[in-house]
C-alpha cells in the first residue's frame, strides 16, 4: 500500500546556494548533528552515491543507508533505504521509502521554492499508522531543512544573497562538484538553470508552461502543507 | 592619543568575562553591527570576529575545545588554533578523502590559509574596547 506526502516552502535564496547546501556534505555531521554524528560514502555511480549515515552512541551505533541521486539542476531523490546494521530492529525492513526535494527558482521575487515529497510503500498492518510515520518523517526533514535555511540566509547576510563563491571554491568538498559547477560556475549558467529548475518542476507537476510562482504560498518563508494523498 | 571613533561603541565590563568561557558581544548596538567572541588564551584574552573565515558561520556557537586550544566551527568542523589563529584541521579531508578523484575540481590542497579575524582591544578603567 503506498501513501505519500509533502510540503513545501519558499525562502529568501538563491538556487546555487539552496543546491550548493545540499551537495555540500562536509556540514553534514556538524550542521545537523542532533540528526547525524556518522556519515560515510559506501559507493558512488554516476549520479547516485550509496551513503551511510547514522548516530554513533558510544557502542551503540544505528543508522541507514540510502542512496541518493542527483538531477541538476535541483532535484536530488533518496530512495533504496536499508536499516544500519541490518540486523536491528527497524521499520525499514517492511517499509519502502522515496524522498523527492526539489529546488525551483523564482527569479522574480530572488527566492528559491523547496519542495519536498515522499511515498512510503507498506504492507497493509501498518496503513493505521501511516499519518503517524508520515509526520515523524517531516518532522526530520523540516529540521534539517530548517537548519540548512539558518546557514544560507546567514551566509546572504555576510556575504550577498547571490554568493555562491565558496561552493565554487577549489578546495571545497561537496557532492557532484563537476556538475553544480557546470550549472552554477557562472551568472549565465545560474539564469540558465533557474529556467530549466522552473521547468523541470513543470515538467514533474504535469503543468508544462506554468509559471513556478503560480505554485508557491503566499508569503516568503511561509510553509504550504500539502493535504496527504493516498494511492492504493 | 586613540579617539573615540576609532572604537566600537559597546564596552565590555572586564569583571564579566569568566576565562573559563567563550563570551559573544555585539560591538555595536544597531542589528547588523557586527558581533565579536572573546576567548581567554593561556591567561591572555583575545578578541575575534564571530565568524568563521571558511564560510562565515557563527564560531560562538561552536565548540571550544580547551585542551587541545582550539575552536571548531559547528558548520563544517574546521578546527583553528587560538594561538596560531589559523585554520590547523579540517576532518572532512579524511572522511572524503575516498571521492577526492571523483572531482577533478575538487583541489583541497588549494585551501587558502584561513585565519581568524582579530580584532584588536584595550582595556581602559576596567571596560574593555574593541579597536574597528
Amino acid at each position: 500500500m503506498r501513501y505519500t506526502f509533502g510540503y513545501s516552502e519558499e525562502q529568501q535564496m538563491s538556487l546555487a546556494n539552496a543546491v550548493g547546501a545540499y551537495l555540500d556534505a562536509e556540514h553534514y555531521i556538524y550542521l545537523h548533528s542532533s540528526l547525524m554524528n556518522a556519515f560515510e560514502v559506501l559507493a558512488t555511480d554516476g549520479r547516485k552515491i550509496r551513503i551511510r549515515q547514522g548516530l554513533h552512541l558510544g557502542w551503540l551505533r544505528t543508522g541507514l543507508e540510502y542512496t541518493m541521486e542527483y538531477e541538476p539542476p535541483g532535484t536530488m531523490r533518496n530512495y533504496g533505504v536499508k536499516p544500519y546494521p541490518r540486523w536491528i530492529p527497524s521499520i525499514h525492513h517492511v517499509l519502502k521509502t522515496r524522498t523527492t526535494v526539489r529546488f525551483v527558482a523564482v527569479p522574480e521575487r530572488d527566492t528559491t521554492i523547496m519542495e519536498f515529497s515522499c511515498e512510503l510503500e507498506m504492507p497493509f498492518w501498518l496503513w493505521p499508522a501511516r499519518h503517524f510515520l508520515g509526520r515523524m518523517i517531516q518532522r526530520m526533514h523540516k529540521v534539517k531543512d530548517d537548519e540548512d535555511v539558518a546557514m544560507i540566509r546567514h551566509r546572504a547576510k555576510v556575504f550577498g544573497l547571490e554568493d555562491n563563491s565558496h561552493y565554487l571554491a577549489d578546495h571545497q568538498f561537496m557532492f557532484h562538484k563537476e556538475l553544480y559547477n557546470e550549472f552554477f560556475g557562472s551568472s549565465e549558467a545560474r539564469a540558465r538553470a533557474a529556467i530549466a529548475s522552473g521547468a523541470a518542476a513543470g515538467e514533474a507537476h504535469g503543468s508544462r508552461g506554468r509559471n513556478s510562482a503560480d505554485r508557491a504560498p503566499l508569503a516568503p518563508g511561509l510553509g504550504r502543507l500539502d493535504s496527504p494523498g493516498t494511492h492504493l | 592619543m586613540a579617539q573615540d571613533y576609532d572604537y566600537y561603541p559597546v564596552a565590555i565590563d572586564a569583571s564579566r568575562l569568566d576565562p573559563k568561557r567563550m563570551h559573544r558581544f555585539a560591538l555595536g548596538e544597531g542589528e547588523d553591527d557586527p558581533q565579536a567572541i572573546a576567548i581567554c588564551v593561556r591567561g591572555k584574552w583575545k578578541f575575534f570576529r564571530d565568524q568563521c573565515p571558511h564560510m562565515g558561520g557563527p564560531l560562538s556557537e561552536g565548540k571550544l575545545l580547551r585542551s587541545r586550544c582550539r575552536l571548531k566551527c559547528m558548520w563544517h568542523g574546521y578546527e583553528f588554533d587560538l594561538e596560531a589563529e589559523e585554520l590547523v584541521e579540517n576532518p572532512n579531508d579524511r572522511r572524503f578523502a575516498c571521492m577526492s578523484g571523483l572531482y577533478p575540481s575538487y583541489r583541497p590542497e588549494k585551501r587558502p590559509r584561513f585565519r581568524l579575524i582579530k580584532l584588536k582591544a584595550v582595556e581602559i578603567n576596567g571596560l574593555i574596547r574593541v579597536k574597528k
